[in-house]
């Protein structure tokens, strides 16, 4: 690959830092963004400690609180959601030990009202009808991808199940970046038209 | 090993570089013993043992001005091939059977790595001049690798006397018992190899890779592609271990992200893994495979799992070690 | 919204954005409600394909979220709130050699074939099988002095059977399939600088 064809700057921050940069400056959109991107593994890491579906999405909203306020002292010595990761952790012990303070009524498990974890099969909270939908929709994703065309296939692969970065995967394919960028693209605007009818309109989040 | 033996060593080989832990001669012997897998021609057959399984391997190689070509293939079990050159590694599988070793790289080959792994490894094994035997037919010389705790495993080597080639090597515990061993019980030593003799002969699928020339990766890009590298702390190791690889990777697609961190001393290693639990059965206290052993614990919402060429304790005294950063 | 949108969104997923387009998307996000919702399933799509997805409780956070921001005071870069605590990076680790971090670009495949393989769930090494012929690691070295020890009759004390086995000490094939995956890629560190490396590729065999 010629450097010319390289889009990535030398020192290549990543997209996490330059988002954190702009929150950091007061631009409060762009902690929109890791909200997006990162809401959902958050949830599961609660909900090992915070069985509730519900209650797990709570605690989740007072952890991403948490760190959009103490985003100023984020200093980069670790990754963001590893730092996020940190703070979900913390806040769930947090609300299980403030949980177990309170004074138990008839509707509180006293199993529950425990600050440490317990380690519960997690399939005992997905309820079958969302495990059927998970189970539809990742079927059906999976068939999108399986139709698609190889070169579109390669790429969008390589980068969900191989997590490479643009340049990697123009370094594998021998193709410039704008290539892998477009592939990618496609591959999920494909993947888009197939779970729109799985998931009918009504469903989108 | 006796904690007043191991404390005396320690201090002997810290008091003095005089006390050498490498005997001249047997150093010179090893770094002889890594240029001639390189340089020489062969063609040998020796098995691979574990446990209670053996497996025959035919290895072909061939040096020229050109580099090196090397052909193994199996002769018991599944027909299987892999074809070396330079730094191309192709490997064969009979056609229809899945089997995926990795298509990632394995490595340098023969025993041409074990030099420059044992010159940073040699505070913590001592190498010596053993007796004199014979294997494959052939007149050899044996050299002892010995660790200086008993939290590592040590070798014997029988290289070779008249071409410097290792002919055979053992895996041992500090009590002597043999738990791998590679021997040669046949070899041709600087013949010509034919062309044909280092091109496969079966039919299957063919996976093929480049030796990886690993560029050292920026450590903040590091840090975003190991989720949670500093959330783990590991509070133990062996002397002389260090970490020297990491990355995370995500297993079948329906798993999660398992963070891998490799330790090593230069000669032993361990793997640690940590995955985020899932509604699976996971290894609690220890395991083994013939010379390698496992050791898993469950905290935190996480699997932490401990894997390598060492003895059972020391994969249970790194894993126990392991707490979560605050 | 155009397919140059939806293009830097897909790309913002992947974060591959960075100044000025960056900046775009982020108004893009902020501005356009189909956009969002755009973004939130290319993220869904992944997260799914990434094993992140318990069950389709995609719920959007950040309504919610940014209810209670908005009422925070804006930050500034040349403020430090010193009245919360900085979440420090912990105690290093022991002494790192060279950190390796790997895959980075490591592979020439041939096409097609190959890269078929790689994908999809690992395919694992495989137990080892039973052998063939079972042999007792017989010493070539007859003519050997008598100083050396008596390799095989020593047991090595651990509560595991003592004679070595060639497969993991473990009840259930699931734990016995997830530690054979980890010493792959234990494997493709410790095994790529150990002797007869190669050979152990040829060795294992499938246990299928």
């Amino acid at each position: 690959m010629s450097p010319a064809s390289r889009s990535v700057p030398e020192q290549g921050m990543s997209v996490d830092q330059e988002l954190v940069q702009r929150v950091q400056a007061g631009d409060k959109n762009a902690f929109d963004v890791l909200i997006i991107k990162y809401q959902q593994r958050i949830i599961n890491v609660i909900t090992g400690f915070v069985h509730d579906p519900v209650e797990a999405q709570d605690v989740a909203q007072e952890a991403f609180v948490k760190a959009y306020r103490a985003i100023p002292n984020f200093r980069g010595d670790s990754a963001f959601y590893t730092w996020l990761y940190r703070i979900a952790i913390n806040t769930s012990k947090n609300h299980l030990a403030a949980r177990a303070r309170r004074p138990p009524t008839s509707d509180v498990d006293a199993a529950d009202a425990t600050n440490v974890y317990d380690a519960p099969e997690l399939k005992e909270f997905e309820t079958p009808e969302s495990n059927l939908v998970s189970d539809e929709l990742e079927q059906a994703i999976h068939q999108a991808i399986d139709e698609l065309q190889e070169d579109t296939a390669t790429a969008i692969k390589l980068r969900e199940f191989e997590g490479m970065s643009y340049e990697e995967i123009s370094e594998a394919m021998e193709c410039p970046i704008g290539t892998v960028r477009s592939r990618i693209f496609r591959a999920r605007e494909a993947i888009e038209q197939r779970i729109q009818t799985v998931m009918g309109e009504g469903e989108q989040p | 090993m006796q904690r007043l033996a191991q404390v005396c060593l320690g201090f002997c080989l810290s008091l003095s570089s005089a006390i050498s832990t490498a005997e001249p001669e047997a150093v010179a012997l090893l770094e002889r013993m890594g240029t001639a897998a390189k340089k020489l021609n062969y063609d040998g057959v020796f098995t691979y043992q574990m446990g209670r399984k053996v497996q025959a391997i035919r290895i072909i190689h061939s040096a020229n001005e050109n580099g090196e070509v090397e052909r193994l293939l199996s002769l018991n079990g599944a027909a299987r091939e892999l074809i070396r050159t330079n730094d191309h590694v192709t490997c064969i599988f009979p056609e229809g059977k899945r089997i995926n070793v990795d298509r990632r790289p394995l490595g340098r080959g023969f025993p041409s790595d074990l030099l420059s792994r044992m010159s940073s490894a040699t505070p913590y094994y001592a190498i010596t001049m053993g007796d004199n035997g014979r294997v494959a037919n052939r007149k050899a010389k044996q050299l002892v690798v010995s660790p200086v705790d008993d939290y590592r495993y040590g070798y014997h080597l029988w290289v070779d006397k008249e071409t410097d080639l290792l002919l055979q090597s053992d895996l041992l515990t500090d009590k002597g018992q043999v738990l791998e061993s590679f021997t040669f019980s046949s070899i041709n030593l600087n013949v010509d190899i034919p062309e044909l003799a280092l091109k496969p002969q079966i039919e299957g699928q063919a996976l093929s890779w480049n030796r990886n020339q690993t560029e050292p990766v920026s450590q903040r890009r590091a840090k975003e592609k190991g989720l949670s590298s500093s959330l783990w702390q590991v509070g133990w190791l062996p002397e002389g271990f260090a970490l020297v690889a990491e990355q995370s990777r995500r297993k079948a697609h329906n798993d999660k992200v398992v963070e891998q961190r490799v330790y090593s001393d230069g000669l032993s290693s361990v793997s640690v893994f940590i995955e985020q639990k899932a509604a699976h059965h996971h290894l609690e206290g220890g395991s083994r495979m013939g010379a390698i052993n496992a050791f898993g614990v469950m905290e935190d919402n996480h699997y932490i799992t401990a894997v390598g060429q060492v003895p059972g304790h020391t994969v249970e005294k790194i894993v126990r070690s392991i707490t979560m950063a605050e | 919204m155009t397919a140059n949108e939806e293009e830097l969104l897909s790309a913002l997923v992947d974060g591959e954005l960075q100044g000025e387009a960056l900046d775009s998307a982020i108004a893009l996000l902020s501005t356009n409600e189909a956009a969002k919702k755009r973004f939130q399933r290319y993220q869904l799509t992944s997260n799914v394909l990434n094993g992140h997805a318990i069950g389709h409780q995609q719920q959007d956070m950040t309504q919610k979220i940014s209810a209670v921001i908005a009422e925070e005071p804006a930050h500034s870069i040349n403020v430090i709130q010193t009245n919360e605590p900085a979440l420090e990076a912990p105690q290093t680790e022991p002494p790192t050699a060279e950190v390796l971090t790997f895959p980075e670009r490591f592979w020439k495949q041939t096409v097609g074939l190959a890269v078929a393989a790689s994908f999809g769930a690992l395919a694992v090494v495989g137990t080892m099988t039973q052998p063939e012929y079972s042999v007792m690691p017989a010493s070539p070295l007859a003519s050997l002095a008598a100083a050396d020890e008596p390799a095989q009759t020593a047991q090595v004390a651990t509560q595991m059977p003592q004679e070595p086995s060639n497969r993991w000490t473990v009840t259930e094939q699931e734990i016995e399939d997830r530690l054979n995956v980890y010493l792959v890629d234990h494997n493709e560190y410790a095994g790529a600088s150990d002797i007869f490396s190669n050979a152990r590729v040829i060795a294992y065999e499938s246990g299928q």
